[in-house]
């Protein structure tokens, strides 16, 4: 199964651990570098979750604050990526600023296409078109686990931690939101499927 | 197949089934075509979605981390001390009646000419003001650890797993008042305490807390409704230069954060309450902030009434903002305006 690529500057390393020591101390420079690095991946994390840009950008912003405040609790030489991507997941999922922000979806025009993944050959807009929807679709808490799992590539054990639940409760989750969506592409999934299974 | 076993496919895809059941399930797909396709459905939902793009609008990333420090941006005594919840009083209260109203009765019964206020130093109410100084006195920017045991929180906490738990009892209030954590509503309760205490009899442990909570009300009222007359606005500015405005104004920020106005009236006011804050904040990046969030408001108080005044002030104010040389967040203004033009 492939997953996105993670950007190299995103990784753990002993920049990161110096810049987080140095954020640990109060230092805010450090910390802001330490914000541009993960920014666009917590942003996706809450983005993907909440699927409103403004509910986004506020659980972005959280979650980066509350790691800011929890720093002393942060094990230095572990990564920080998942650590914080846990904590905007875990806000997105009980965040609700106002009802229409959660109605509001993304503004048209302002997803342009990015990484076009092994199936953009095979997936065409209109086949995105429908999973972006089958996605919306599906509840908050069924597009955590499923985020955390195929964006984020987290464990079960680590996502039923971050979200709070069982992670027989991921299990089933996630279950739930492949099938809603592999039922809303099956139209499109054939073949890339029969790919997939030709070359496993 | 059964929804079960469809189910253990999905686990088996994340390597998350244990060695026995996943040989099972190997042994099965090789027998099975219909499994093996269904298997390879669900690789390719994951693969399609994980390829769906999760774009900011333009640039969004420029200015973000520069937001999130301003709201770091707080000197130390800026944060809101740790409350302390409402249960920790009660409790205190209880023990203290367990412990020395039996006590008291015992001495009364032993020495009738003892004075019931003669209580032991070391039973005396006193030590539950001094286990709440040092939070308030210290008013920690990262609190070092979770609050004390509770029964009930430690539970909530271990529910919620780390995120919750590392998120810190005196975090400030969140930019959503939905997504306030369970926490926050022991904070709330202890508002509620702190707002009857007056009506209780005065003890040493209330009026401790009495000072502890004068000190930490602000030098100037926060920002209200009332603050865009330019004289308040001046006393504020006033009262600034005389102490670090920095505790206030972070104060004022939030307060404003959490208004979610329903008609143009409300909107407007918040639009007038940001600009009165904009204009005393000394930070430029929170003022810049605030200028934005003075423009979103005017465009939400346009979108909501209809009104042509509101649509003129916003669009002065979009173009007051763009020929600013110390604005930093262009793209997000207009942006705001490009919005109104597709959402007339």
């Amino acid at each position: 199964m492939g997953h996105s690529a993670r950007p190299p500057e995103a990784g753990s390393g002993p920049d990161e651990a110096f810049l987080l020591a140095r954020a640990r101390q109060g230092d805010l420079a450090a910390f802001e570098e330490v914000v541009r690095r993960y920014q666009r991946r917590v942003y996706g994390v809450a983005l993907r979750i909440v699927r409103a840009h403004d509910v986004a950008d506020d659980v972005a912003q959280e979650a980066f604050v509350r790691a800011w405040r929890s720093l002393d609790r942060f094990e230095l030489g572990r990564p920080f990526g998942p650590w914080v991507c846990r904590i905007a997941a875990n806000l997105a999922v009980n965040h609700v600023r106002s009802p229409r922000a959660r109605e509001e979806g993304l503004p048209e025009g302002e997803t342009p296409s990015a990484d076009s993944g092994p199936l953009g050959a095979v997936l065409d807009a209109e086949a995105k078109r429908v999973l972006d929807e089958a996605v919306a679709e599906l509840s908050r808490e069924q597009r955590a686990v499923f985020v955390l799992r195929t964006v984020e590539e987290m464990s079960y054990a680590e996502i039923a931690v971050a979200l709070g639940i069982s992670p027989g409760t991921v299990m089933s989750r996630l279950f739930r939101a492949r099938e809603r969506l592999a039922k809303s592409l099956a139209p499109y999934l054939g073949a890339a499927a029969l790919r997939k299974a030709g070359s496993s | 197949m059964s929804a079960h076993e469809r189910e253990r496919l999905s686990a088996y895809l994340d390597r998350e089934l244990p060695p026995g059941e996943r040989a099972v399930v190997e042994a099965h797909l090789a027998a099975c075509p219909e499994c093996a396709a269904f298997l390879a459905e669900l690789a390719a939902v994951d693969e399609a979605a994980a390829s769906l793009p999760a774009e900011a609008p333009e640039g969004y990333f420029e200015t973000f981390p520069a937001r999130v420090r301003a709201r770091l941006q707080v000197p130390k005594s800026a944060f809101p001390a740790r409350r302390v919840p409402a249960w920790t009083w009660a409790a205190a209260a209880a023990l203290l009646l367990a412990v020395v109203a039996p006590l008291t009765l015992r001495q009364l019964r032993t020495a009738p000419g003892m004075a019931p206020s003669a209580v032991p130093p070391a039973l005396s109410p006193a030590p539950v003001p001094a286990a709440v100084e040092p939070e308030v006195a210290e008013k920690p920017r990262r609190p070092q650890s979770p609050p004390t045991a509770h029964p009930a929180r430690a539970v909530s906490s271990e529910k919620r797993g780390p995120v919750l738990a590392a998120a810190p009892a005196a975090a400030p209030a969140t930019v959503s008042p939905g997504a306030e954590a369970p926490l926050a509503k022991d904070e709330v309760m202890a508002e509620g305490i702190f707002a009857r205490e007056p009506a209780a009899p005065p003890t040493a442990g209330g009026v401790a807390r009495e000072a502890a909570r004068d000190r930490l009300r602000p030098a100037a009222a926060p920002a209200t409704a009332e603050s865009t007359s330019p004289a308040l606005s001046a006393a504020t500015a006033g009262a600034a230069l005389e102490a670090p405005p920095a505790p206030e104004h972070e104060d004022a920020f939030r307060r404003l954060e959490s208004v979610h106005p329903r008609s143009a009236a409300e909107w407007r006011r918040l639009r007038n309450e940001w600009n009165a804050f904009a204009a005393t904040e000394t930070d430029s990046v929170r003022a810049d902030e605030a200028r934005v969030r003075a423009i979103a408001a005017a465009r939400e108080a346009w979108r909501t009434g209809g009104e042509e005044d509101d649509e003129s002030a916003f669009r002065r104010a979009v173009a007051a903002y763009l020929q600013r040389e110390d604005a930093r967040q262009k793209p997000r203004v207009e942006r705001l305006l490009a919005e109104t033009r597709r959402t007339p």
